[in-house]
């Protein structure tokens, strides 16, 4: 059984990692620890796993973790997990900035310890028959992509830029970027992006229209605004409308869903069936991590370029320019 | 309408058809003359009309008995056959876009003013219940303050027999001849656009594939994002959403199908067995084009006020504009 630890539950989708793992047959929640005590307490009891007040203590006990704090100690979490030699699996974005981004890629090379950046977005079913479909050379060469992560204001410390670096444009950007990645094969060169602070109250940007052109000559865009009312029957989307020379795809990354109308909550809510991308997440690390060599899963690089990306969305929000994606 | 208006159809290619079945049937209007430069085409929509024939704009222009033209042919005629209705004193409905630039849009605007006649651009999307619904909407507070806003138009490549659509030279790629609707309908709905970005296959001299993506920002400060295609063999389609920070206004034309009809034979004139044509009818009275074409003649003949003011379609064209030179420069291009 690969023992896994738990480091932070601020981001939302611990929860669902977490059930992940209890779910996994050769893995097992070891424990978890939190910064925040009233939070370590509740969500040990919610997971059924041992809280730590100590991440030292944690990390002695587990094989490998998983990193789901506020993005801006994604770093330091990542530097002790690698001190203690322990592989690790990061929340998106890796880090706010690409230098931290690569500091950690760098920590944990020289530690000898794998990182891996949470991008379950690959591990979606429909996404993966959409690469394939690519690498058959079905819609021929791919010219552009219309891409969006729209989604609601997620409240909390994402809108504490001290703490996520950042709003809808340091949040929402990553995943689509990635995915734009694995499919094409190549990297962002330039990006233009109009952003403001328009729809929630408070000094964060809130709507975020990213245009991503790539090395190989294809343009994309990329909504990653928190646009979805309170109202709006799901949390958000993941969209994809590739057009290619012979054909086009358009990929809802969470259609699968019936739509429930409920008198008891007095609401509209889509109930999402398809297969649940996080499991196969939470499979592709322990397997990364018990078997090694290649996987599916997103490394700690993967995690880098995307934070490239958002670097260089903020540079052209402040400039009104196209900005240079710079590599580290 | 009590006076009785007579008109001629300049182009009587698809979009004259449309404009000729409209005017057909409209109280007090009487088709008196259609031209084309193909004879043929311009017999087969006259015939019905009983109307007057030509093979050029001129003779058509020439004729007295025209008091006001639908200009329906290529977009790098409408200025010259604009400019030449307006000196022979016919009232004007100039399909959109208005012209390839705004300097033809300029000299065809001081042309109808100099000449005293009605002028007004076919932008009729205005007039589609579901784009007009969503300004009643925006105006009265249904989504807050608006923010972002997004729309997405297009099916197929056009392909007429004469192809001109496949010149960007003469159509202006899929930027200039559809993405103006969108782009007009923005800047009704939300004021002037101040700075456009766009990426798009209009230059790249693909075989018969356009499409293009643009980054807007309005002086109001709502940003938006028009996806336009004539990429897609899955057949048209429209969609919009206006996020603001009281609501989301959210429209798919594939999901607002009223009818829905799949044939188990061949069909004489229709789709193949087993394709699923929708529709999305309206009351005769409803029908864009025709109430397009009603706004147009109740300017003519009762002086009321223009649907669209040809400032707005000058405007949107400078727009198109704007993003064909960023799609040359790669830049963010910043509107004056």
């Amino acid at each position: 059984m690969l023992k896994i630890g738990l480091l932070s539950t601020a981001h939302m989708h611990a929860a669902s990692y977490a059930a992940q793992v209890n779910a996994h047959p050769s893995a097992e929640l070891v424990g978890l620890w939190d910064d925040n005590a009233e939070r370590l307490a509740k969500q040990a009891e919610a997971y059924g796993t041992r809280a730590y007040a100590d991440a030292d203590e944690l990390l002695a006990v587990s094989d490998a973790v998983m990193i789901c704090s506020e993005n801006v100690h994604h770093k330091a979490l990542t530097e002790k997990a690698a001190a203690a030699g322990k592989p690790v699996l990061c929340e998106k974005p890796l880090a706010v900035t690409p230098d931290d981004a690569r500091s950690m890629v760098e920590t944990c090379a020289a530690a000898g310890v794998p990182l891996f950046t949470a991008f379950p977005c690959r591990f979606s079913p429909a996404f993966q028959q959409l690469r394939d479909l690519v690498g058959s050379g079905a819609l021929g060469e791919i010219l552009a992509v219309r891409g969006t992560n729209r989604g609601r204001c997620p409240g909390g410390w994402f809108v504490d830029k001290a703490l996520s670096g950042g709003g809808a444009v340091m949040d929402h950007t990553v995943h689509v970027t990635d995915l734009l990645r694995v499919l094409l094969g190549s990297e962002a060169k330039s990006v233009f992006c109009e952003a403001d602070s328009r729809l929630t109250p408070g000094d964060f940007d809130d709507t975020g229209f990213l245009a991503i052109n790539f090395e190989s000559g294809v343009f994309a865009t990329l909504d990653a605004s928190w646009s979805r009312p309170k109202t709006f029957p799901t949390w958000g989307d993941v969209t994809l409308g590739v057009t290619g020379t012979k054909g086009v795809v358009e990929l809802d990354m969470f259609a699968q869903e019936s739509v429930l109308y409920s008198d008891t909550t007095g609401r509209v809510a889509f109930q999402g069936w398809g297969s649940d991308i996080d499991g196969g997440l939470v499979k592709a690390f322990v397997r990364a991590v018990t078997e090694g060599g290649d996987s599916e899963i997103a490394t700690g690089e993967d995690g880098l370029r995307a934070v490239e990306v958002v670097e260089a969305a903020y540079e052209s929000v402040r400039t009104n320019r196209v900005a240079a994606v710079r590599h580290r | 309408m009590s006076d009785s208006l007579t008109v001629g159809i300049i182009g009587a290619g698809y979009i004259g058809t449309r404009h000729a079945a409209c005017w057909s049937r409209l109280p007090g209007a009487r088709i008196a003359a259609v031209a084309d430069i193909d004879r043929a085409k311009a017999e087969a929509l006259a015939a019905p009309a009983a109307a007057a024939v030509y093979e050029s704009a001129e003779a058509l222009l020439a004729d007295a008995s025209v008091q006001a033209v639908s200009i329906c042919t290529p977009t790098d005629l409408h200025r010259p056959i604009a400019e030449a209705a307006a000196r022979a004193g016919k009232h004007i409905l100039c399909e959109k876009p208005m012209a390839l630039t705004p300097d033809d849009c300029a000299a065809m605007t001081a042309a109808a003013e100099a000449a005293g006649v009605v002028f007004t651009v076919g932008h009729v999307v205005r007039f589609f219940p579901e784009f007009a619904d969503a300004k009643r909407q925006v105006e009265r507070g249904a989504v807050g303050n608006p923010a972002a806003v997004r729309t997405r138009r297009g099916g197929s490549f056009p392909r007429p027999e004469s192809d001109w659509y496949a010149d960007p030279k003469r159509s202006g790629g899929v930027i200039l001849d559809l993405l103006v609707h969108d782009i007009d309908w923005l800047q009704w709905c939300f004021g002037p656009i101040k700075r456009v970005y766009a990426r798009g296959l209009t230059d790249r001299g693909l075989e018969r594939l356009d499409y293009a993506l643009l980054t807007m920002r309005h002086e109001n400060g709502v940003i938006s994002h028009v996806e336009g295609t004539w990429a897609d063999p899955a057949g048209f389609a429209t969609t919009f959403e206006i996020a603001g920070d009281g609501g989301l206004l959210t429209f798919d034309s594939r999901k607002a199908r009223a009818l829905s009809f799949a044939a188990r034979a061949p069909q004489p004139e229709g789709a193949a067995p087993g394709v699923v044509v929708p529709a999305s009818p309206l009351a005769a009275e409803d029908e864009p084009f025709y109430r397009q074409i009603a706004a147009f003649a109740d300017s003519v003949v009762n002086g009321a006020p223009l649907a669209v003011d040809p400032a707005d379609a000058c405007r949107a064209v400078a727009v198109a504009a704007a993003a064909r030179e960023s799609l040359r420069t790669g830049e963010a291009v910043e509107l004056g």
